[in-house]
């Protein structure tokens, strides 16, 4: 009786609790709780912190709503390792959002395979984004996904002053890079630093390797599950470079178990400490955030990845995200998928979103973003990477998101082997060969 | 019938959101399911992947290898320091009150603050090693092969012993006076008081303790997927990190399942044989007789 | 006792050994939390230079700490009341009863003890959704105190064991029934057993991260742990923030040990001993 009283009032208690946010769930809200009639659309989006792009987002679902009597878009926001498993649980419970983040990629080709994905057709507003970068969300001639944030390319972030006080300019050969790594290391100076902790940082040289040794296609071969793809010489050349430069000594102490999300290994380079690191574009504002004055005063370099003497890869070719994007889930009603798709269409490929965007500090993948870039405080990055991306023959996307989840964890597994340099790049290949088969 | 309605609550509650489950996780151990879709029927080639995985070979060898360590590390710790602090002394009021500040933090914060003390570039660890000329304490604590598994071991300790020390203190605060009033007119002194009046005194706390340390170090998980993600390689990769590997990065929710029914039993396995240990059990058979 | 003995000296200098590696990491914590994400690293990390603030404070503050907190100490609240009600309720039935099915039920209990929740993670989560829990606080509570019943119950269990059966004999001779039994004579006495239990079970509810990670999503039922999350990016977190979120969930849990730790130490002495 206690107990049954007890349970009583504490569920009336937690009720009260939730009921208080409203922001219901997709499928089970056709009604949508307390807005009489309208739709309510949710969306799950990968959180970059309390963050000036959330606010980009955040804008434009409030001048829908404005513009929209009755559609309501309830936006949550998600750590980017938590939202993996949250949507891989909803989507199988049936329970998506009416619109979720994808990298597109191997894991949205999953979704779509099971039949979760709305397809959008091939609408004609698409033709608003660079061509680049709807190959990631495009299957069978059908688009997928819209561009959210922005474009997210991979280049050397370096710390000018490092290199300027060894007496060296930014390499532009492989060749080059070692001898930059022998100079740089005869200062006491970790030449490149590497947080190879979360796994993900040690793919792009891998990914930049094998694009210059052996042009685009190596991947492309593996992607659509090519036997032996693996073994591409240019692939087998690409770990062994890596190899190389671990036993050069080129990464700092403890590269191994440093992740990028302590703001560890750009502290390494702004302070001095090293002299480089390969990452994404999103670098420039997180060393912003630690250290304002390394990038106004000018201290912060960008390069792209260097040639290799003899490879087939076009150096101008790009590796990384090529953006994030919001997909429509199939499961959704008929009102909240028209509403969704509404949404997108009127707001992505907007000059006014692509605005926003490049205020929160992003690189829109939205035609004609150039001029908007005047005037922001990275405007000279913004200019560099929009062009970059816009002249790239190739961009390709980051392979872990292209492969399918259990073949990119085998990869990023085994690949932080070979940088421990405990697996040989031979035995790399042949482990991931039969997981392509498996 | 009347027995099941003071069980009813807790049998009901316990039932559906455990037991339920866990019947779940066993069906499924016998499917082939990524998560999206209508799982399909996989026979037993899931727990025929299991018995050839190196990787769950290994990963039990380090499940084991956590609970072991933790429980030779932190047991004696616990139980030096729960003696020390329950004199009555002041000052081991304030000793007490500061040891159990670890307790309370969250395994989140926690890990952050290791990960940020261990970084062998900026980190406090290796801030103290340069200014002491302590050179054995520069160390790629959580990237070496050799060591991280310990290192998580020691985190792991640091953030429960301060439990198990409580648990210690008060059960030796409930010693009664005369027994080592007695003991030291027959002589004992030093150690020999410990051996024979203490020790065997805490013989409830410790099993207690070592109950909720051992069944605790099977399920360890927040810390170890923060800070090492089971690196480097798979050293200190522990079953339930495995699982959810399979489960969540991997989307193979059949063999994930087959692995969280491995970690069930093993559990079970652990539980029954603490239990007979300490005769926790005897409840159960004190009952058998008595129908 | 006024002799100051070797052994003794011994003692207070492992101890306050130990008491340096459980405060030295505390320390360094509230130092970050005072730094900013540029100088938490750069900066000396054990002594109080290069501009500290508590600018990251507020940022949590600002960020909706407060909200997460209430849930919190909702789930805590609603999840040991829940565990402690049902757990007493079956262990008095278990001893009272001594029938095969109470202790069959008792064994399924102990089985309890061993399954990991991460175990049933997945079959657990489409059951909270097919019963229209998901995204509530009375999810977490309900799974939270689900799990906690085991080890509460067994505790519970060796400890009732050792009301003698002459009282309970007594009182019900008096006229009184099973029910007043339990509460006029059970609970009173099982005071210290409910208290160990409140700590324990109440430092695993208001720690859990993975339940609330699967089984909510709104913000409006985001529980601590979680929040420390927020201020996690996509690529980057905010150390410093982080550090002050757990900093200021840490207050109130420190504040209520000191306040009640005579009561606890006391509750707790009775429970281990036996």
């Amino acid at each position: 009786m206690l107990a049954a009283t007890l349970i009583a009032l504490i569920m009336a208690l937690a009720a009260c609790g939730s009921a208080a946010g409203g922001g219901k769930n997709g499928t089970t809200s056709s009604g949508g709780s307390g807005t009489k009639g309208g739709t309510t659309v949710t969306a799950w989006l990968v959180t970059t912190g309390p963050s000036p792009a959330n606010d980009a987002v955040n804008a434009a679902a409030k001048k829908f709503e404005a513009s929209h009597p009755g559609d309501h878009i309830t936006i949550d926001y998600v750590e980017n390792q938590s939202f993996k498993q949250k949507i891989q649980l909803a989507m199988g419970a049936g329970n998506p959002p009416t619109l979720f983040w994808t990298w597109g990629g191997g894991i949205l080709q999953q979704y779509i395979k099971a039949g979760d994905v709305q397809s959008l057709g091939n609408p004609s507003w698409a033709s608003g984004f660079l061509p680049s970068s709807l190959g990631a969300v495009t299957f069978n001639n059908q688009l997928y996904g819209v561009p959210v944030e922005g474009t997210q390319p991979v280049y050397f972030f370096y710390n000018k002053q490092v290199f300027q006080q060894a007496g060296l300019s930014f390499p532009t050969t492989w060749s080059g890079l070692l001898s930059a790594v022998h100079t740089l290391k005869g200062k006491g100076i970790a030449p490149i630093s590497l947080a190879n902790g979360d796994q993900w940082p040690g793919l792009m040289f891998l990914e930049y390797l094998t694009d210059r040794i052996g042009g685009p296609s190596v991947f492309k071969a593996i992607e659509s599950g090519k036997a032996d793809a693996w073994s591409n010489p240019a692939m087998i050349q690409a770990l062994t470079d890596i190899q190389q430069l671990v036993r050069a000594g080129a990464f700092q102490k403890g590269y191994d178990s440093l992740k990028f999300s302590g703001g560890g290994s750009d502290a390494l380079v702004y302070s001095g400490r090293a002299a480089m690191q390969l990452m994404g574009d999103w670098d420039i504002s997180s060393i912003l955030g630690s250290s304002k004055s390394f990038v106004t005063a000018g201290k912060l370099g960008l390069a792209p990845f260097p040639a290799v003497g003899g490879g087939k890869g076009d150096p101008a070719d790009l590796a990384g995200n090529t953006a994030s994007y919001l997909a429509v889930a199939s499961k959704a009603t008929a009102a909240q998928k028209k509403a969704a798709i509404a949404f997108l269409q009127s707001v992505m490929p907007s000059a006014t979103y692509a605005k926003a965007e490049v205020a929160a500090g992003e690189v829109p993948v939205t035609k004609g973003a150039s001029p908007l870039f005047s005037g922001q405080q990275l405007a000279s990055f913004d200019q560099t990477i929009y062009s970059s991306v816009g002249k790239a023959p190739s961009f390709q996307y980051s392979w872990d998101q292209s492969l399918g989840p259990d073949e990119a964890q085998a990869m990023l597994t085994n690949l932080a082997q070979v940088f421990e340099l405990t697996q040989s790049p031979q035995k790399f290949a042949t482990i991931m060969n039969k997981q392509q088969k498996g | 019938m009347a027995d099941l309605v003071g069980l009813s609550p807790a049998t009901a509650l316990f039932g559906l959101f455990i037991i339920v489950p866990m019947l779940g996780a066993v069906v499924l151990s016998f499917f082939r399911w990524n998560g999206l879709g209508t799982p399909q029927w996989a026979g037993g080639s899931n727990w025929a992947q299991f018995f050839h995985d190196p990787v769950a070979g290994q990963s039990l060898v380090v499940t084991a290898k956590v609970i072991g360590l933790s429980w030779v590390v932190q047991t004696p710790i616990s139980m030096a320091l729960g003696l020390f602090i329950a004199g009555r002394q002041r000052y081991r009021t304030v000793y007490a009150t500061l040891y159990v500040l670890p307790l309370l933090l969250s395994t989140a914060g926690i890990a952050l603050v290791w990960e940020g003390m261990l970084d062998p570039n900026f980190g406090a660890v290796t801030a103290l090693s340069k200014s002491l000329h302590l050179g054995f304490l520069q160390q790629n604590w959580l990237g070496s092969a050799n060591l991280t598994l310990y290192v998580v071991v020691a985190i792991i300790a640091w953030q429960f012993i301060p439990f198990h020390t409580l648990l210690y203190q008060v059960g030796r605060r409930q010693i009664p006076d005369v027994l080592y009033e007695a003991a030291t007119l027959d002589g004992a002194s030093g150690f020999a008081l410990f051996r024979r009046v203490t020790l065997p005194q805490l013989r409830y706390t410790l099993v207690t303790s070592s109950t909720l340390m051992i069944v605790g170090a099977l399920t360890y998980f927040d810390i170890i997927y923060i800070l090492t993600d089971g690196g480097p390689g798979y050293t200190s990769r522990v079953l339930s990190l495995d699982m959810y590997h399979a489960a969540f990065l991997q989307n193979e929710f059949g063999y994930a399942s087959v692995l969280a029914v491995v970690l069930g039993v093993a559990g079970l396995a652990i539980a029954l044989g603490l239990a007979r240990a300490s005769g926790f059990t005897s409840m159960g058979s004190q009952q058998e007789g008595a129908t | 006792m006024s002799r100051v003995r070797p052994g003794r000296v011994v003692a207070l200098v492992l101890a306050t050994v130990w008491l340096v590696i459980a405060v030295a990491p505390v320390y360094y914590m509230v130092l970050a939390s005072l730094r900013s994400q540029g100088t938490y690293l750069t900066a000396n990390p054990w002594l109080p230079t290069g501009g500290l603030s508590l600018a990251e404070f507020g940022t949590v503050f600002g960020a909706g700490l407060g909200r997460y907190l209430l849930n919190s100490v909702l789930i805590t609240a609603g999840g040991l009341i829940v565990t402690l009600a049902v757990s007493l309720g079956a262990a008095f039935r278990i001893i009272r009863r001594q029938s095969r099915v109470a202790g069959a039920l008792f064994r399924l209990l102990l089985f309890g003890l061993a399954i990991p929740i991460q175990a049933i993670m997945v079959p657990l989560y489409l059951l909270i959704y097919k019963l229209h829990l998901y995204d509530t606080l009375a999810a977490l509570i309900l799974t939270m105190s689900a799990a906690a019943i085991p080890v509460s119950v067994l505790i519970m269990v060796s400890f009732l064991r050792d009301i003698p059966r002459e009282l309970i004999g007594a009182m019900l001779v008096d006229g009184g029934s099973e029910w007043t039994v339990f509460r006029r004579l059970v609970v009173p006495l099982s005071r210290p057993v409910l208290a160990t239990l409140a700590i324990y079970n109440g430092l695993n509810v208001w720690n859990n991260f993975l339940l609330p990670l699967i089984l909510t999503q709104s913000n409006s039922v985001a529980v601590l742990p979680l929040g420390l999350y927020k201020f996690e990016g996509q690529y980057a977190v905010n150390v410093p923030a982080v550090m002050a979120a757990v900093l200021l969930s840490v207050l109130p849990l420190l504040v209520l040990f000191v306040v009640m730790r005579r009561q606890v130490m006391r509750s707790l002495g009775a429970v281990v001993v036996r």
